[in-house]
């Protein structure tokens, strides 16, 4: 048992410490961050509306950011930012813009010396490879940065691994690949990047003719991209199940999912993602004797196309 | 060791003995300002009707309040037993013959009020419980005609009213008669049987008017003394023209059979089943509809620039509120900043990172 004096010493001092602490103003910072906290802010927008699929509005947030961090001669700004524009244009199909975008951001990146950010802009440039079907230059980058880590970054590029293993035929390994960048998202709880991974392990492993673990996988990716409120993500998988049911001849089943899958991406004003579903579906209401809907859908069609 | 406060009972029951005293003495001040221990010296009167007469109405004595009536009720007779109370300050006042007058406002606005109407004699008061006349009554009124009582003031104010109307209906009357002098002495002056500056004035407005009539006449007799040799050049030259369009209009393939020919261009202009004309109609109802879209928008902007002009001060201040709540904000955060238990929480740069999205291709 301690003593009183011996408590009431304690007391005093933790007292004394607290008034000290309280009443000390921090130390000056080293400089100003005021540009660079607000891109950074701009960024996190654009991310939130990339989500949404709001590729204009994410775009214009990026573009605000790349404004900021030129400004302020901000190479690892610069870098962030250029590569995220360049993931929208990917997003949008705009690869030779997304090609200037990514020599700015890895050009940035270098001059930062930072390997996290330099590993970012590395997994936007396989990915341009890989949209331009340039799978030698994909391959040849892919192997240049191997070991991958076991980071955000590292899923992507195993992600990206399993795309490019996919697109040469090389399917266990891809399925291999999926799991690997699967695993680790899983355990950062990088939901929405793991239902990519589970996305794409189901088109493996229905090129393999298993539909059935196919749909579950993608079943399994819609139900983390509803919980992460992923439109795009969530009307790809609904267009994914319409496949595979079709692939089983289940033309009903491919039916509800891409009237799904329309309606989603028409709420979300993805007119270019709404029509391609709308293709998709017309043959299969000819099919199934719908005529209404076909001439419904022709006409949503029809209008799509007459829009600006 | 318990605390205690010695003789708390006696404190106590001071205080107590204050609180009561204090009450007493409210009492008692409210009591007098209210005349609860006054004495009252009653009277009564009687009048033909309780129109007008109220308990608690006041008895006014020169805009004094000097009693109250306290009681109003209609007796055997049906007439109308009136009871007052005189305050004891002015019961002295309540002399024999004086007179209680129920003053109703000439001009039908606003409540009467009661006057009393003192004796012009110099007697000791009446009794208490006397009876005072009305106004009204054949003894109040006997007593007024008699000049026993002074006036009411009310009855002299409405005289001298009357007094001041006299003069200025004179006046009124002076000012008329010279309205009448100057529109005579004016009419003489235009029909000039009176000289003076009017008269003067037409007579010269008579001779320029003659004047003019002259110059005209000679300017008929020889107009072409009026046209200088420009003008004249003028003229020619508008002749001329005047000519050459007179040639091409009678030309049978100048313009206007060109314009007339059945396959000239009016001809095929107009000759289109009201096509031209619907369609200039169509335009003009277009223009029409168009005015009247810009003109409604024309309003809603002024609206807007009104709501706007009137809701500046308040967008003004809803700025200074912002701008005292972010401040009070900041210093918020800086307190929260210079905390040592958050300050590892609070990074001074936030890090930037760029967006990555999981490629999915449809291909199965």
């Amino acid at each position: 048992m301690t003593s009183p004096k011996f408590s009431r010493w304690v007391m005093l001092a933790v007292m004394a410490g607290v008034v000290a602490g309280c009443s000390s103003a921090p130390p000056a910072p080293e400089g100003v961050h005021d540009r660079k906290n607000r891109a950074a802010d701009y960024l996190k927008f654009g991310q939130q509306a990339f989500l949404e699929a709001k590729y204009d509005q994410a775009l214009s947030f990026y573009l605000v950011a790349v404004d900021l961090d030129t400004a302020v001669d901000d190479e690892l700004g610069m870098a962030a930012s250029w590569n995220s524009v360049a993931t929208v244009q990917l997003a949008q199909g705009k690869t030779d813009a997304a090609r200037d975008s990514l020599v700015l951001a890895s050009t940035y990146a270098a001059l930062a010396k930072d390997p996290t950010l330099s590993l970012q802009v590395a997994v936007n440039l396989v990915k341009e490879d890989l949209d331009t079907s340039n799978l030698a230059g994909a391959r040849v980058r892919l192997t240049a940065l191997t070991p991958f880590p076991d980071t955000l970054e590292g899923a992507a590029l195993y992600h990206l691994l399993g795309s490019l293993d996919k697109a040469e035929d090389h399917l266990p390994e891809a399925i291999e690949a999926f799991d690997r960048a699967g695993s680790i998202n899983q355990r950062l709880g990088l939901k929405e990047e793991w239902a990519s991974n589970r996305f794409m392990k189901a088109t493996v492993l229905s090129k393999q003719g298993k539909v059935d673990a196919a749909v579950a996988e993608v079943q399994a990716a819609l139900a983390l991209d509803r919980t992460m409120e992923n439109t795009m993500g969530i009307g790809q998988d609904w267009r994914a199940l319409g496949t595979l049911a079709l692939k089983v001849g289940n033309l009903e089943g491919a039916f509800d999912a891409w009237v799904r899958a329309t309606r989603l991406f028409q709420a979300a004003g993805l007119a270019d993602q709404a029509k391609k579903t709308i293709a998709l579906l017309l043959p299969v209401t000819v099919s199934l004797g719908r005529s209404e809907e076909t001439a419904r859908y022709q006409a949503l069609l029809d209008r799509l196309n007459a829009a600006p | 060791m318990k605390f205690r406060i010695k003789y708390a009972q006696q404190v106590v029951g001071l205080f107590l003995l204050a609180g009561a005293l204090a009450l007493v003495v409210v009492l008692v001040f409210m009591g007098a300002n209210q005349r609860w221990f006054a004495r009252n010296y009653v009277f009564f009167s009687r009048f033909s009707s309780a129109e007008g007469i109220t308990t608690g109405m006041s008895i006014r004595l020169k805009g004094f309040e000097i009693g109250k009536v306290t009681g109003v009720e209609l007796n055997n007779l049906n007439g109308v037993r009136v009871e007052v109370a005189i305050f004891e300050d002015y019961y002295h006042k309540i002399r024999p013959d004086s007179v209680l007058d129920l003053a109703v406002s000439p001009l039908g606005i606003g409540g009467g009020s009661m006057n009393l109407l003192p004796a012009l004699n110099m007697l000791p008061p009446m009794e208490e419980r006397s009876f005072l006349p009305s106004s009204e009554s054949t003894l109040g009124k006997a007593l007024l005609a008699q000049g026993l009582v002074e006036k009411p003031m009310g009855n002299e104010a409405i005289a001298g009213i009357i007094s001041e109307i006299q003069p200025t209906l004179a006046e009124i009357r002076a000012t008329a008669a010279g309205a009448t002098r100057f529109l005579g002495n004016f009419n003489n002056a235009v029909e000039g049987k009176q000289s003076n500056e009017i008269s003067t004035l037409v007579k010269s407005l008579n001779r320029s008017l003659n004047t003019v009539d002259q110059v005209l006449a000679t300017t008929s007799a020889n107009p072409s003394g009026l046209l200088s040799p420009a003008n004249q050049a003028s003229i020619s030259s508008m002749l001329t023209s005047m000519a050459r369009l007179a040639s091409q209009m009678e030309d049978p393939k100048g313009l206007v059979p060109k314009l007339l020919d059945p396959q000239g261009s009016l001809k095929t202009l107009l000759d289109d089943k009201n096509q031209l004309f619907n369609e200039l109609s169509d335009l003009l109802k277009q223009a029409n509809g168009t005015l009247a879209q810009v003109t409604s928008t024309v309003a809603d902007l002024k609206g807007l620039t009104n709501y706007l002009t009137s809701s500046t001060p308040e967008f003004s201040g809803l700025l200074q509120d912002t701008q005292n709540t972010i401040k009070k904000a900041g210093d918020v955060m800086e307190g929260l900043s210079n905390n040592p238990l958050l300050k590892g929480g609070i990074p001074e740069k936030k890090a930037q990172t760029s967006t990555i999205q999981g490629q999915r291709d449809e291909s199965f």
